[in-house]
């Protein structure tokens, strides 16, 4: 497997904006601005970027409360989820979604969702349509460790085999649902074995190695579009913040995460094998850097300062007529 | 002078407003890296540990442990380079101001809040934006309540204080046929003015509303400054006294949504929900009968029973009519001389169809 220059280049923007953009959450929603609630994924860009390469606007994807990463991955312009999740008009979904509802159905980005495991039934409607349709998409939904214990989800499994759907399932296993952890609430070692229980393949791939998600997504994608059916696929890797801005994380090792980003981290990963290799320079990546800093610095500068919905919009989108 | 960073009462979860400050894990003085553990916080729900938001030395705690604090409130000075204590303590003090303006913006709408006061033994339920001068009362038409001013309160309280009832058997007021009549809700709006010591009020009245501020005009001059009157009954004789006894009987929502329509030039605005909430309200005991009483005293033989056209010329009137209404027809105005009467693009609900004209005629 090889990945032109521009693809390199392209992966590793969609990860340091996703990285970039949790950061800034996280540092705005402590000074109380930001409404409701948000998740951040931080740590955790390999799987979103690793899936959402392979894609085009018409396939589809199915998030989860943890979703602005699989936003950014699949798409979704930033300045517009910035301006989401602080509830201002000009957001993605007109403010009214926030963090946890940010969906572009143009993107083919099916929504963040606030229901744990919700994602795998409106993959297999996505994925029963493209079949219908015959134009090759296919669905995606990510869910998360917590999320594979669903019974929504092992449903989902069983039809997708079932119907044959073009649907990849993707549980992106950090360890922890809220704060329980996984070693204890999943039933075996690995989410990725309860595949051969529903006859579809079953993968575990290192979510924080990019290229190891990359190649495992493409052939998965391949064959789901060729009509070869479902796969499982488990991401193994790690969330940097807590399970919601505020958690005092008291479930977690000391210096867990440190150590995770000292040795694991996927952007840190990414950079050193692609400077190794000679695939691309340290300049490309940090003139990256300094143009997605500049980007978010600009979207926070751009929600902040734009309008608010109306006691009007109340009425307006409850419906949505389907062509 | 160097860089100052606030310090502040983070954000923590879904429902934190205030915090309690623990124990400063870091003294005064002390240089501090971004992300270190500063300072303990306690919600009801979370303990966590709060983490420079910046590098630089701690150079001033200003909450102490103990302490609760709203989101974002100063609770402490990080600094970088030389510190000017003058512009320090200037710093400090504009920072403390911003975060009270904050926490004021917090507080609830006063106009979300469901008041009450009593009256002649019920209980009269109205909104009251409280703070501002030049108290001006809505009043609601036949059937309606005091969120039919939806579009109005919100928009005039910045400059003036607005109140609005609901009338007897009507919204969430208690249900009295026997203090059902223009009359008796005009002295409802009296003792209203008396109870909250308001002084002198300007009344804006709609439909059935127009009439009853034109009751309170006449009985309790001394009360009343300007009346604004929107498609008002008791200005000349006809009325459409089948859509008054229709909504005073209609008890399905096929009905009410028949008669709802008459209300709007534009009969999209008629919502599902709008039809839901009459029909919840027409269900609720008693307010039928008190109703088909109220529609009585408004008109007898298809016209309306009291012409007042005397007292707007009287006061200081404005009247707002829209051309495509339904209910009470705009050539109620013609023969009304001396009166200031506006004609509108829009059907009986001026105050929603055409708020902006109603609202900046009213601020």
């Amino acid at each position: 497997m090889s990945l032109s220059e521009s693809k390199l280049l392209q992966a590793y923007r969609k990860m340091r904006q996703i990285r970039a953009f949790e950061d800034r959450v996280h540092d705005e929603f402590a000074t109380g601005e930001i409404p409701g609630f948000v998740h951040l994924y931080a740590g955790e860009e390999a799987s979103a970027v690793g899936f959402c390469m392979h894609l085009n606007d018409e396939d589809r994807i199915a998030s989860t409360h943890r979703g602005h990463g699989h936003c950014i991955a699949k798409g979704v312009e930033i300045n517009g989820m910035m301006s989401e999740i602080y509830g201002r008009r000009n957001g993605t979904c007109a403010g009214k979604g926030g963090s946890m509802h940010i969906a572009d159905l143009e993107k083919g980005m099916m929504g963040a969702n606030g229901i744990v495991g919700a994602g795998p039934p409106l993959i297999c409607g996505a994925g029963l349509a493209a079949k219908f349709r015959k134009n090759g998409a296919v669905a995606i939904a990510f869910v998360g460790d917590g999320g594979s214990n669903q019974g929504t989800t092992l449903e989902s499994l069983n039809l997708a085999t079932v119907w044959n759907l073009p649907c990849i399932f993707v549980a992106e296993n950090n360890g922890y649902a809220e704060s329980t952890g996984s070693k204890w609430s999943v039933s075996c070692e690995n989410i990725a074995d309860r595949a051969a229980a529903f006859g579809m393949p079953g993968v575990v791939v290192d979510g924080h190695d990019f290229f190891a998600v990359y190649e495992v997504a493409g052939e998965a994608i391949k064959r789901a579009r060729e009509g070869g059916g479902p796969t499982l696929i488990e991401c193994k890797l790690n969330r940097y913040y807590g399970h919601f801005e505020g958690d005092a994380q008291t479930y977690r090792g000391v210096d867990e995460v440190k150590k995770v980003k000292e040795s694991k981290d996927c952007l840190m990963l990414f950079s050193k094998r692609v400077t190794e290799q000679g695939l691309l320079t340290q300049a490309q990546l940090d003139a990256i850097d300094k143009e997605v800093a500049a980007e978010i610095e600009a979207s926070v500068e751009h929600a902040k300062s734009s309008a608010k919905p109306t006691a009007a919009d109340l009425m307006t989108d409850v419906y949505v007529s389907y062509p | 002078m160097g860089e100052m960073i606030k310090v502040t009462m983070p954000k923590w979860g879904l429902s934190m407003v205030k915090g309690t400050v623990n124990d400063w894990v870091v003294d005064e003085g002390d240089e501090v890296e971004k992300g270190q553990e500063l300072v303990e916080i306690e919600t009801d729900k979370i303990a966590n540990v709060l983490e420079s938001p910046g590098e630089g030395v701690l150079y001033r705690i200003v909450a102490q442990p103990g302490e609760v604090l709203p989101v974002s409130a100063l609770l402490g000075v990080i600094t970088q380079g030389e510190v000017d204590e003058a512009e320090l303590e200037s710093y400090i003090a504009e920072a403390q101001a911003a975060a009270a303006a904050a926490a004021a913006d917090e507080a609830p709408d006063p106009l979300t809040i469901n008041r009450r006061l009593d009256w002649e033994g019920l209980t009269i339920r109205y909104l009251d934006s409280e703070e501002g001068e030049r108290p001006l009362i809505c009043l609601h038409g036949f059937g309606g309540d005091k969120n039919n001013w939806q579009f109005n309160l919100a928009a005039l309280a910045p400059n003036r204080r607005v109140l609005a009832p609901d009338f007897p058997s009507h919204g969430d007021s208690t249900v009295s046929a026997e203090h059902s009549s223009p009359l008796a809700y005009a002295k409802m709006v009296s003792a209203m003015i008396d109870q909250l010591e308001l002084g002198q009020v300007d009344l804006v009245g709609h439909s059935m509303g127009g009439l009853v501020a034109l009751l309170v005009a006449r009985e309790s001059p001394a009360k009343v400054g300007a009346l604004t009157l929107l498609a008002p009954a008791g200005i000349g004789t006809e009325i459409n006294a089948g859509y008054v006894d229709g909504f005073a009987t209609a008890n399905s929502r096929n009905e009410l949504k028949a008669l709802a329509v008459q209300l709007f030039a534009d009969k999209e605005m008629v919502s599902r929900q709008m039809v839901a909430d009459l029909l919840k309200y027409k269900r609720l005991d008693g307010v039928e009968g008190a109703l088909v009483q109220l529609a009585g005293t408004l008109h007898s033989g298809g016209k309306q029973s009291e012409d007042l056209s005397s007292v707007a010329q009287s006061v200081p009137t404005k009247i707002f009519w829209g051309k495509a209404d339904e209910i009470l027809a705009v050539s109620n105005c013609a023969q009304l001389s001396g009166v200031d009467v506006e004609q509108l693009e829009c059907g009986h609900m001026a105050h929603m169809e055409a708020a902006d004209v109603v609202n900046k005629h009213l601020t």
